[in-house]
């Protein structure tokens, strides 16, 4: 064969293998298209949640809780997911708009999900609910805490010292991260400087709130903005307290780092998402099937043990032994572990003003 | 002469700040440590091994170099009509140039909800063979053009005019004389939008849908966790990209050299 025929046939070739093997190489046609924190899909819970629901789960790159509110209010956002998670704080007016018959997503139908009566009462106030029809449901929560390195501070030999003051604390100074997120940092100094319920701080508290922060700024090594970024800081040493959440946590963990998270005394800040169904989904039945797979014992009870994260039903945790249920961080279920719901502050622009204040100091 | 050895100095640290992050990303893509970061912990290639076991790293290979190849026959064909279609005098021939360069004045972000919301009124799908590809397309079109239009407004019409007097139909003179002595810059333009159609992140991941790109996939890596293996994925995916620049200065070199050959 010539030179030039061969490059002929070659290039043939190659694009009759991509026509005919498709632009997604190997991947089954999709049934339901989830657009939810993709650990919660990771690992074997994808294989449970298939198997139980009898679906095949295509998973979209999951950004933010805002983004996926975003997503489903942008035009054609009502049908392009089968199912979406988000922050319950974020998802009520998206979710339910501002009045009845503005919904952006399907009435649930709670003969398809009994295991809706499994989810803890704690997360009542998480349902999405209307004119006494349901429109979301809780299904996973965490929280955010502070994480440390157990060689180089010593909380938790000391439960005195878990306090969100460790990320301030002047001896740590230079070892201390922080995370680029404008509520959450502040919410943590204010339950830190005293505050109950910080999302309710006035302006001046704010200020406050702020001013300490730049005060305490020059303790801190850096601010991340990744997980990987987080998780590379206290793995190399080069941070020895920080502003963390759960996925961090767990994934050095799992790697056997002496990292480990302060239960604040304060309150760890905690978060619950609900799953929705967006109005113009095309598979409500496998998306019902879904929501009460991911409520059901099989899944809820790995949820944690594969990515960290906390079932809200009752079924996750109830087999546990109680030392496990503790370091997941059950314990905020019966009270045993202080916690402060993450609410958004009414006032964003004035937190995100402090915030970049902050930053720029 | 001599280069004085300020002008040395600068240089070294000129090449040293620009080269040295991925010297660092290619040693640690080496290191037997659970953790990207020094100190060194030993050699090892279970990094490698594990990144090309990774099943989703494969699929979102295969996805960047299907859109990638797609992209860039699309976007250079494109290209190639407009550079040729301006070679004549046509109506708004003075604004086309502007328009084509507007995705690349357009930020990144702004281009990405822009179809994002675009795709949305029209009802259209997301996904690889759908919006992706479309705004890899809008992405790559103005590079392609750039690339191809210097090479056809210093082609020496003569040549053409001179087989059209022999007879020869437009198509003719395209497919046997312009045809040729522009392949290689056509070539070099394939390349170069493939190679920007690989890398580009942040319109896909507006419209992606559920599928990967390579550097989705990576971003999706680099926003959950802290995987050992990034690094040998990152020097995996340079080594792509640096061999595609390659074969483009290759054929560059080439189309220079025949061009010269026609105007001497």
């Amino acid at each position: 064969m010539k030179r030039r025929e061969f490059l002929k046939n070659g290039v043939a070739a190659g694009a009759l293998a991509a026509l005919s093997g498709g632009l997604a190489y190997g991947q089954a046609d999709p049934t339901l298209e989830i657009l939810v924190v993709n650990a919660l899909v990771s690992g074997p819970l994808k294989g449970i949640l298939e198997k139980e629901a009898k679906v095949k789960i295509n998973d979209a790159p999951f950004q933010s809780s805002t983004d996926v509110v975003s997503r489903l209010a942008a035009p054609g956002g009502t049908g392009r997911y089968n199912l979406m998670m988000s922050h319950s704080i974020f998802s009520r007016g998206p979710v339910l708009g501002e009045r009845a018959g503005q919904e952006r997503c399907t009435a649930l139908d709670l003969k398809k999900i009994p295991n809706v009566s499994q989810v803890a009462d704690t997360f009542k106030p998480d349902f999405l609910e209307r004119g006494g029809k349901m429109y979301g449901i809780p299904i996973m929560w965490g929280y955010d805490s502070v994480l440390f390195n157990t060689k180089e501070v010593p909380a938790d030999k000391d439960p005195g010292m878990q306090s969100w003051g460790l990320i301030f604390d002047d001896k740590y100074a230079g070892r201390i991260g922080w995370q680029d997120a404008s509520p959450h940092m502040l919410l943590a100094a204010g339950l830190f400087l005293g505050h109950k319920q910080p999302e309710l701080m006035n302006a001046e508290e704010l200020n406050e709130v702020g001013k300490f922060m730049i005060a305490k700024k020059k303790n801190v090594r850096t601010i991340w903005t990744s997980f990987a970024q987080c998780s590379n800081l206290l793995a190399t040493g080069e941070v020895v307290t920080t502003f963390g959440p759960i996925p961090v946590r767990y994934g050095l963990q799992q790697k056997g780092e002496p990292i480990t998270n302060a239960w604040c005394k304060e309150g760890v800040l905690s978060f619950v998402q609900p799953a929705y169904i967006p109005k113009d989904s095309s598979n409500q039945d496998a998306a019902h099937a879904m929501i009460n797979a991911m409520l059901g014992q099989a899944y809820a009870s790995q949820m944690s043990p594969v990515c960290g994260y906390l079932s809200t039903s009752k079924l996750g945790a109830q087999d546990m032994p109680s030392a496990e249920r503790a370091k997941w961080g059950y314990g905020i279920l019966d009270g045993s572990t202080k916690h402060a719901p993450l609410r958004m502050p009414q006032d964003l622009n004035r937190w995100l003003e402090v915030w970049t204040r902050i930053k720029a100091s | 002469m001599r280069m004085p050895w300020l002008l040395r100095g600068y240089a070294a640290v000129f090449y040293a700040f620009l080269y040295m992050p991925i010297g660092v990303m290619v040693v640690l893509s080496f290191n037997d440590s659970q953790i990207m970061g020094f100190p060194l912990k030993g050699f090892t290639l279970r990094w490698y091994g594990e990144a090309l076991a990774e099943g989703a790293l494969l699929r979102a290979l295969w996805n960047s170099f299907v859109v990638g190849f797609v992209a860039s026959l699309v976007a250079t064909a494109l290209a190639l009509m407009i550079a040729l279609g301006l070679r004549h005098r046509v109506p708004f021939r003075g604004a086309v140039l502007p328009v084509i360069l507007i995705p690349i004045i357009t930020p990144g972000i702004v281009s990405g909800v822009l179809l994002y919301v675009s795709f949305g009124v029209l009802g259209l799908p997301y996904g690889l063979s759908t919006a992706v590809i479309a705004a890899h397309v809008t992405w790559v079109l103005p590079f392609a053009f750039l690339t191809l239009y210097p090479q056809l407004h210093r082609f020496d019409r003569s040549i053409e005019e001179a087989a059209m007097d022999l007879g020869a139909t437009p198509w003719v003179v395209f497919r046997r004389v312009i045809l040729p002595l522009i392949r290689p810059a056509i070539i070099a333009t394939l390349l170069f939008s493939f190679t920007l159609s690989f890398d580009e992140f942040i319109r896909t991941l507006f419209v992606v849908g559920s599928q990967r790109t390579t550097p989705v996939y990576l971003w999706l890596l680099i926003a959950e966790q802290m995987a050992p293996f990034l690094p040998a994925v990152g020097v995996m995916i340079m080594l792509v990209s640096i061999a595609v620049a390659g074969v483009g200065f290759w054929v560059s070199g080439r189309a220079a050299k025949l061009a010269a050959r026609v105007e001497g």
